[in-house]
């Protein structure tokens, strides 16, 4: 039988697509039952309207992630207050495809990959802004940031070293680091030691000259994901957590450096 | 009128206003519950807490309440009433031209009254090309707010670049209707989209350079793509509803989206708007008129919010766009001092 432990790091890599952040941190699993082989994952979105596109990634990608767990045989995913609840529990539940739940509602070849990939795009532009403003906010030269590879970058703590002449230290970006480099990998961009540390999406090298233009565009992407991801954390506790009321903390403080 | 310490009377237009219904007796069944109770999480998360209504009174509030929390406790000089139907949520509709009416009525002279339209309604629906027609003769209207999220017989939500929504937008024209206020909601077709994206608003603008796109929530949740249009197109314009509240509960947040809006757009098309009720314009106001740009921003973007930046947010923009003379204007409503006695509202 698989354990409360294994199921939840299962969830910890399912991702609000829009918000750039595991449902796990975000609150929105209820709980979890396992009986024999047969687990069942409710969770709660933070409003009735949430996209419901974005409401059955999450339901597909929590039976996926669940079902990959060993001594696993099925998996029930059960999803509340969306306005279209009851179409993704059944459709997700019986292993139907989006376009098989909503036959009405979408081209037949369409899939949500494309609409996926928009997303992990602008998370991996806000990630990487975040490692770079660090870096900046660190007094490293942006000719000397773009110069960086992967191996010149070590995590030491909380904190980064570069072996730069001089070495340089980066403080508190070892989160920053694991994170852009996690999104890298789902990219599959290259992660290995020679390769450029920062490139754009499609693993060009981003020119000096253009980083101004670069960084504004990805620096209102972070923005806008870390403004959302406060606004549904907050929208679901004043629903389900009046205690948490007047919390006013986020996950998405992480993308917040001035 | 908000006076500032020294003095110097700030006009203000609360650019995005509703008087809704929402109460149970309304509400067909889970959808028009869902809708409210997601607009009171809002209301209840972002408003500073003695701020907070009860659902009661969030569901269904009078003229008179509405007049109190702009015109007397909330230094609104006028309000834009922005007209949204869900008729499929409520069986009247959740705000639209004929309830909103009502405050015109007892304060004609605050209260601009906007329509709205609907592009599969055709030529008779009730939000058709004749009824829109039939609003402007009836109440002048100057703009409509456009939810392309709402349901209306088994469609769930619509485009603003298709030959049927640009009938409309040339009729428009043609009636002088020249401001176009657009909430995007989660469209929910088609499923396989980016529900939220604001795309088609930039190409309904390059068609109709005559008209002004006005994008409640400033696009959001897609902040950094609108910004991008609005930059493109001179025609689009942001109002500040949900991004204003969280001058209280994340100011750093709202910092950081009024120096990217200062930054992209400029201080000449931004409009200031509580969204009431979602919030009341009061703290809002009194918080803006306080609120600083952190110094790091200013340098980072090379914007300042200075009173005249915030006088053209609150009033002086609107204004423009609905050819309000606002020196005029500010006399005309000193001598109409807004009396509220007992159950009726009046004007003395």
């Amino acid at each position: 039988m698989p354990t409360l432990a294994e199921i939840n790091r299962a969830l910890n890599e399912v991702y609000d697509p829009e918000l750039d952040t595991p449902i796990t941190e975000l609150g929105f699993v209820n709980e979890v039952q396992i009986a024999d082989g047969h687990v069942t994952v409710t969770y709660t979105v933070p409003t009735f309207w949430c996209a419901p596109n974005f409401v059955f990634m999450m339901s597909q990608d929590i039976r996926d992630e669940v079902g990959r767990v060993p001594g696993v045989t099925q998996v029930t995913v059960i999803v509340r207050n969306n306005c279209l609840e009851d179409e993704i529990n059944r459709g997700v539940n019986a292993g139907r495809s989006f376009a098989e739940t909503f036959p009405a509602d979408v081209d037949q070849n369409a899939d949500l990959e494309a609409l996926r990939h928009t997303f992990t795009v602008k998370g991996f532009l806000a990630r990487q802004d975040v490692l770079i403003r660090r870096m900046r906010q660190a007094g490293l030269a942006d000719s000397a940031i773009l110069a960086l590879r992967i191996s010149d970058v070590m995590v030491q703590g909380d904190d980064l070293f570069l072996q730069t002449t001089p070495l340089q230290w980066v403080p508190l970006a070892a989160a920053d680091l694991l994170r852009y480099l996690h999104k890298r990998r789902r990219l599959q961009l290259p992660v290995s030691a020679d390769t450029p540390l920062f490139t754009t999406v499609d693993g060009q090298p981003i020119a000096e000259a253009e980083l101004a233009a670069y960084l504004r565009y990805s620096r209102s992407a972070r923005l806008n994901i870390a403004f959302n991801t406060s606004l549904c954390e907050g929208l679901l506790r004043a629903q389900f957590f009046p205690e948490r009321q007047h919390d006013y903390s986020s996950v998405g403080d992480r993308l917040m450096i001035g | 009128m908000y006076r500032t310490a020294d003095g110097r009377e700030i006009f203000v237009i609360d650019a995005h206003t509703h008087l809704w219904d929402a109460s149970p007796e309304n509400q067909r069944g889970k959808l028009g519950k869902g809708w409210i109770d997601c607009f009171y999480a809002y209301h209840k998360n972002l408003s500073p807490p003695d701020k907070v209504w009860t659902l009661e009174h969030y569901e269904r509030y009078s003229v008179e309440d509405m007049a109190r929390d702009l015109f007397v406790e909330g230094y609104v000089d006028m309000c834009i009433l922005q007209s949204t139907n869900l008729f499929e949520f409520y069986h009247t509709g959740f705000n639209p031209i004929e309830r909103n009416a009502q405050l015109k009525e007892a304060f004609p002279e605050r209260v601009i009254l906007n329509g709205s339209f609907d592009p599969r309604h055709g030529e008779d629906g009730p939000l058709g090309l004749n009824a829109l027609r039939q609003a402007k003769q009836q109440y002048g209207i100057q703009g409509v707010k456009l939810y392309t999220a709402e349901w209306h017989n088994g469609s769930r939500g619509w485009k603003l670049n298709t030959p049927e929504a640009y009938r409309f937008f040339e009729e428009c024209e043609k009636l002088g209707i020249t401001n176009i206020h657009i909430h995007k909601g989660p469209t929910i077709w088609p499923l396989d989209r980016d529900s939220f994206d604001v795309a088609d608003v930039d190409y309904a603008a390059t068609d109709f350079p005559g008209l002004t796109f006005i994008i409640e929530h400033c696009g959001l949740p897609r902040l950094e793509d609108f910004c991008w249009i609005a930059t493109q197109e001179t025609n689009v314009w942001g109002g500040l509803a949900v991004a204003l509240p969280f001058i209280h509960s994340r100011p750093r947040y709202f910092a950081e989206v009024m120096a990217n809006l200062l930054y992209w757009l400029g201080p000449d098309k931004l409009t200031f708007a509580s969204d009431y009720a979602l919030w009341t314009p009061g703290w809002l106001v009194e918080k803006f008129m306080a609120f600083e740009l952190p110094e790091d921003l200013e340098a980072e973007f090379g914007v300042k919010l200075t009173m005249e930046t915030k006088e053209k947010i609150l009033g002086l923009n609107a204004a423009r766009l609905y050819g309000i003379d606002v020196a005029a204007k500010k006399e005309q409503l000193r001598n109409m001092p807004v009396v509220l006695d007992g159950a009726a509202p009046a004007t003395v």
